[in-house]
């Protein structure tokens, strides 16, 4: 039963990107990724790995969506390709041919998947399944290795969202606001749509604060809890027009909120460095929490995750929107 | 705990960039003041790092305080203790040099965010010299790209379309690396560098390995910006402000070539590189080509950025040959160059910067111009020049005596030609530029001396003379390298 | 002390005065002298590389006697210079005396180096050095010459005798040099010859054929940097340079061993041969006497590649000789140029008769480079032809005593023009300066005692030759 449904998907999958790349309508293409990103979603839950697939819902289907018809707002959605511009398309071929068959050659001696004497399940996956629990009373191991086995990855990986927002807004940033952008999207504003916004996104912000904050236990956390707080803020930025989102969130002060969030992390985890301890020991915690010194500090980090990226997200978007024209009152 | 220098390398940039982050918009005027105190404490740190090294020759450190394979390592040996030296040497140059070039090139408002960037930048260079573990070096490139792209990207309105190309390439680069850890990992259920170099030979015949193996190293490629992966280098960089090619230039090709090094000669082994996949005589060619092809470039152009950007592309060449050459006094060479090589291209993007801002140009003319109105310039230039060419006993000399010398032992004459070749190339290319000032015709309505602002002349003066000491301690930076050389070289 | 003489006279750079220069020289002639007496041989490390490899300082006969020619007729140049370059209103001169004081000292560097790495770094620094001095005009005509000279030497030395160094390094594992040679006998002939020849012509400064063309190009600079250094320090750097790679990294016996000389003869004797002949139908006076110091150069080389005690003697002691006469020759066409502004053959009939001691030296210095009596010329030769025969070559025999003829051929002619010919024009005339006078006098005086005091010299070679 599980077999059809997952070669159901495998077949679709193939199917929906070739769609998005058929479409010459880039809105369209872009709503078509995010279905293929909720059937990647599909995948990656079949396969068992459910904190991935709620990633994927939460980034791939939803935020990036938002992201790339903030982009089509400013742009244009059709494309022109110049038909004479075989060659180039030729190579593309025979270099994604060539590089399909690398891939396919080495996936032919792989292990059996769900082997469990494969390399990765009894290398260092025992270790975590076995030890995670009586190491940080954390009983979502995902969260136990990202948060704390490998946490210092994480926080890099915080620290690219934060990039990525530094970056699109230094890029975008324009020295004088545009001028009629607000007004124009305030004009197309319906009651409707304001007072349903304002109604569900309370409701979005406390099931983030729930994903975060639960992030030990279920499916979740930081990143997810982040990105979905980002998205209820853009909901409300969508509803209110431009310059009431402005005026409540600027963009700099997401800037500084989101390298507030990374300072949180990595203030944490420098306290152990003033026991002479290791960067991101969270042991030096027991003699204030005790045993679950490991368990707090994971939450701790993870709001600064949480902050870290909500800001991004929320920022990303308004950059984008705007095309960089809304930075009065720098 | 002297191992606690290896995390303070990577960790003082990256709370400068966060403190910078946080408060640079409510106190722009403190953020030169940050940075500056900043810079100075990594150096510090890195000088720390480096006598530790010098006598314990090898730091651990554990993130979080969990053993590899479980947690994540840094592990620093002689030849990372170098890297990160270089980085944060280069680093310090950059941003006093920035500090003046930076206000000319960019608005005010977006000095904050740019700093910010520029160390986050640093700190995942160095970062990417002191791990010891295949995912973070991935997440690092991550980091490294992302804030490159928008450093790159401020170039104004022409530099968007090569750093969006860039931005293709690199990403493509970061995700032939990943998928080939992602092999690594399934074969051998670890990402620990060490661990991986123990439990990959009992699974050296698979062929997941060997696609794992080409995975990377392409991935590797295209990032270094080897031939034939080099276009987007020249171009992106030709455009991009002079502050962030000063960074990005010298360090941005050279840590994917230590990176190289450490995945090809210490994860996956010189013994299999050479004697189990025999891949020697193609990586020989690509570099032998990466060298030809950059020379011919490098004669082609007619302005001195350019024509830095091109001799990056054949430098690389030397690098990856020297590792591929497979001796000991061949690696010994490229990581002795990689390090030479950085000093040298930030002193010639200086010298390219400076006459840039101040003469408003820098083909061959603005150039010649340099050694009558900016004495201090021109100077610094002869050096790196001499450098460059490999005139003893600058470094360039020595690194390039090594390669040649490794060219010798393994047979691979064509490498030793190409580089020689890249020699003489290198002596004309300099040469035009003295000739034309030399034969420049002078009449009494000569332009006088432009007195250089210091936050030019003392990077330049700095590197200059480092570059110098760097040449004559060459004997210590020997036998220093020598003792971290990965086995299996003879 | 002999590094720190080394350093002492590289940074002993005047700035503007020539009169520092004449001092710098004469502390130079001194301290040389002073070695003499005290002949060190210890090898004196600076900075060490890495195994094997080191920037190192000895001294030995070969090294000394060099060493003294060229700083003893460096002191010359420098009052000849001043009376030049004022005589013909040149610019820039604190920048002429610095580059000759760098050049000066990295001949020095050369003639006291140790080992292989050594020389070459010094050899790099000199050819920067005159890079400046070739193109001192700054016009077309000396942009051309610079270039010429920076390809030629450059070329060489980056593309053949670097990797020939390095080659050596690769087989050997050190560059010092050892008058027992340090290349392994096991060596496989093929190698030992290409490393022979990439050596020969790396080496470009001495002027070996095909790699010639740089020298009468850069005689477009001013007549005391060709009399120096074109005739003295640059090319006589290359010459030495290929002796210490014959005798210090082949070896004698190496060489007599598997008859390497042959490969070395015959390209100097093909060389020999063409200059002497192009030199007869150079008509600017200073392009014949850059044709004849090429062909003079091989002299050398084949004398020192004939490997018999006699022809070495020969040729080292031709160093000697051609220096002093050769720089004669240079200086007189120099003061015919300050005084009359004459610069070919065919201008100079009956000027002997208005500069009587320009020209009495002029033909003394010919007598020299002929190599006739009573001049030092004649006993460097006459080593090396019974140094042919010695070893065999009747070939090479007969190449000396052609070329000699064709020596005889091209300086003669100018001597019988300049005092028996009656001129074109009667311009009125004269020596002047004095500084352009007396030092053409004093050298060719000196060729004329080394004739009486060549044993000393012999003596001191010999003492290379057998240990």
């Amino acid at each position: 039963m599980l077999i059809a449904i997952e070669v159901g998907l495998l077949i679709l999958v193939p199917c929906v990107a070739f769609v998005a790349l058929w479409l010459r309508d880039l809105m369209s293409a872009v709503i078509v990724l995010g279905a293929y990103s909720f059937l990647m979603c599909l995948v990656w839950t079949g396969m068992g790995a459910v904190d991935v697939a709620f990633t994927e819902a939460a980034v791939g289907a939803g935020v990036s969506t938002v992201f790339f018809i903030a982009v089509l707002f400013n742009t244009t959605r059709n494309i022109t390709f110049n038909p004479l511009d075989v060659s180039s398309k030729l190579v593309a071929l025979v270099a994604c041919l060539g590089f399909g068959y690398v891939l396919l050659q080495g996936v032919s001696d792989l292990p059996d998947w769900g082997d469990p004497y494969s390399p990765v399940n009894a290398g260092v996956s025992t270790y975590y399944i076995e030890n995670a629990y009586a190491d940080t009373h954390v009983p979502n191991l995902v969260t136990t290795v990202l948060a704390d086995y490998r946490s210092v990855d994480t926080m890099l990986e915080t620290t690219v969202v934060l990039i990525a927002l530094l970056g699109i807004f230094m890029i975008l940033k324009k020295d004088r606001p545009a001028q009629s952008d607000s007004s124009d999207t305030q004009a197309h504003d319906s009651l409707i749509i304001r007072l349903s916004a304002r109604f569900i996104a309370p409701f979005i912000q406390l099931f983030g604060l729930y994903v975060v904050a639960h992030g030990h236990h279920s499916p979740g956390g930081g990143f997810q809890g982040g990105v979905i707080l980002g998205t209820g803020l853009i909901l409300m930025a969508m509803s209110m027009g431009m310059a009431s989102a402005k005026r409540l969130l600027s963009i700099p002060r997401m800037i500084i909120l989101a390298a507030v969030g990374v300072l949180i992390y990595a203030g944490w985890g420098a306290v152990p460095l003033v026991y002479n301890g290791y960067f991101l020991d969270y042991s030096v915690w027991e003699s204030v929490f005790g045993s679950m010194a490991r368990s707090h500090s994971m939450l701790i980090v993870e709001i600064g995750v949480a902050l870290t990226v909500m800001c991004g997200m929320y920022g990303i978007y308004m950059s984008l929107v705007s095309d960089g024209g809304m930075q009065e009152g720098l | 705990m002297s191992s606690q220098w290896a995390f303070l390398a990577m960790g003082i940039p990256f709370f400068t960039a966060l403190i910078m982050g946080s408060v640079g918009y409510a106190a722009p005027r403190f953020m030169r003041w940050i940075g500056a105190t900043g810079i100075t404490l990594a150096v510090f740190a890195s000088i720390g790092l480096w006598s530790t090294v010098s006598t314990d020759e090898y730091v651990s450190y554990f993130f979080g305080g969990w053993l590899p394979p479980i947690g994540i390592a840094l592990e620093v040996d002689r030849i990372s203790a170098l890297m990160v030296l270089m980085v944060h040497g280069v680093a310090a140059l950059a941003y006093i040099f920035s500090l003046k070039a930076l206000p000319n090139e960019l608005p005010a408002s977006k000095h904050p965010v740019y700093y910010t960037l520029y160390f986050l930048l640093i700190s995942g260079f160095v970062a990417l010299a002191v791990t010891g573990d295949v995912f973070n070096v991935y997440v690092l490139f991550e980091v490294c790209a992302l804030s490159g792209y928008a450093l790159l990207a401020m170039g104004g309105k022409k530099a968007y379309v090569p750093t969006f190309n860039y931005v293709l390439m690199g990403s493509l680069g970061a995700c032939f690396y990943l998928i080939g850890v992602g092999y690594l990992f399934i074969k051998t259920g670890t990402l620990n560098m060490a661990h991986l170099a123990d439990v990959l030979p009992t699974v050296f015949f698979s062929r997941s390995i060997l696609t794992a193996f080409i995975l990377i190293t392409v991935g590797l490629f295209v990032k270094m910006a080897l031939f034939p992966f080099h276009g987007w280098m020249p171009n992106v960089y030709t455009k991009a402000p002079v502050s962030t090619l000063c960074l990005m230039a010298p360090l941005g090709t050279k840590i994917c070539v230590y990176v190289l090094l450490r995945v090809v000669g210490y994860v996956f082994s010189m013994e299999y590189m050479t004697n189990i996949l025999a891949v020697q005589p193609i990586m020989m060619t690509l570099a032998t080509l990466a060298i030809v092809v950059g020379t011919l470039y490098v004669v082609y152009h007619r302005h001195l950025t350019r024509i830095i950007m091109f001799i990056i592309v054949s430098e690389i060449g030397y690098m990856v040959g020297g590792i591929f050459l497979g001796q000991m006094d061949s690696v010994i060479g490229a990581v002795y160059h990689i390090a030479a090589d950085a000093l040298m291209t930030v002193t010639l993007v200086m010298v390219a910067g400076v006459v840039r801002h101040c003469l408003g140009g820098d083909a061959i003319a603005d150039v010649a111009m340099m050694f009558r109105r900016l004495p201090t310039t021109a100077i610094a230039f002869v050096i790196v020049c001499l450098s460059v060419i490999g005139v003893p006993p600058m470094p360039g000399f020595f690194s390039k005596f090594l390669l040649i010398k490794g060219a010798f032992m393994s047979g691979y004459y064509g490498f030793a030609v190409a580089l020689l070749i890249a020699s003489l190339t290198a002596v004309f290319l300099f040469f035009r530029f003295f000739e034309g000032y030399f034969y420049m015709k002078t009449d009494n309505t000569a332009p006088s001396v432009i007195q250089e602002p210091w936050a030019y002349r003392i990077p330049l003066v700095v590197a200059a003379i480092g570059l110098v000491g760097f040449g004559l301690s060459f004997s210590y930076w020997y036998g220093f390298i020598k003792l971290a050389l990965p086995l299996g070289l003879a | 002390m002999i590094g720190a003489m080394g350093i002492y006279v590289t940074r002993s750079k005047p700035n503007g005065p020539a009169i520092s220069s004449v001092v710098a020289a004469i502390a130079l002639v001194a301290s040389v002298i002073h070695l003499m007496a005290y002949g060190a041989r210890d090898v004196v490390d600076v900075v060490s590389f890495f195994p094997g490899i080191s920037v190192s300082f000895f001294c030995d006969p070969l090294s000394l006697i060099f060493a003294m020619v060229a700083s003893s007729l460096w002191g010359i140049t420098v009052l000849y210079s001043v009376g030049y370059l004022n005589g013909a209103h040149e610019k820039n001169q604190p920048r002429f005396f610095a580059c000759v004081a760098i050049a000066l000292g990295a001949t020095m560097g050369v003639a006291f180096s140790a080992n292989l790495l050594t020389l070459y770094i010094f050899y790099e620094m000199l050819s920067l050095s005159t890079y400046a001095l070739v193109g001192h005009h700054q016009n077309d005509e000396a942009r051309v010459g610079a270039r010429k000279y920076l390809i030629y030497l450059f070329g060489g030395s980056i593309g053949l005798a670097l990797p020939a160094m390095i080659a050596v390094y690769a087989l050997t594992g050190t560059l010092s040099f050892s008058y027992a040679g340090i290349l392994p006998e096991v060596t496989p002939f093929p190698v030992l010859v290409v490393l022979m020849i990439m050596f020969l012509y790396g080496f470009a400064k001495a002027g070996l054929m095909p790699f010639h063309a740089w020298l009468p190009g850069a005689m477009v600079a001013p007549t005391p940097v060709s009399s120096l250094l074109h005739a003295v320090a640059v090319v006589k750097v290359g010459v030495f340079s290929i002796v210490r790679v014959i005798t210090g990294i082949f070896g004698y016996d190496l060489i007599n061993q598997v008859n390497l000389s042959q490969v070395i003869v015959y390209i100097a004797a093909f060389t020999v041969i063409v200059a002497s002949l192009m030199a007869l139908y150079q008509d600017s006076l200073k392009r014949r006497l850059a044709f004849s110091t090429i062909g003079q150069l091989a002299y050398i080389i084949m004398g020192v590649g004939l490997a018999t005690p006699m022809a070495f003697v020969g040729g080292v002691l031709h160093i000697v000789m051609h220096a002093f006469g050769k720089i004669t020759l240079f200086f007189c066409a120099g003061a015919i140029y300050v005084a009359t502004k004459k610069k070919y053959v065919s201008q100079l009939d009956g000027i002997g008769r208005q500069m009587p001691w320009t020209m009495g030296a002029f033909f003394i210095g010919s007598l020299s480079v002929i190599g006739l009596p009573p001049t030092g010329g004649f006993i460097s030769k006459w080593f090396m032809v019974n140094g042919a025969l010695e070893a065999g070559f009747p070939v090479i025999f007969t190449v000396y005593l052609i070329s000699s003829f064709l020596n005889a051929c091209y300086f003669l002619p100018i001597v019988y023009r300049a005092f028996f010919k009656n001129p074109a024009t009667m311009d009125d005339v004269a020596e002047r300066p004095l500084l352009c006078v007396v030092p053409p006098v004093i050298t060719a005086a000196m060729s004329v005692v080394l004739f009486v005091g060549a044993p000393f010299i012999i003596r001191l070679i010999q003492g290379i030759y057998y240990g």
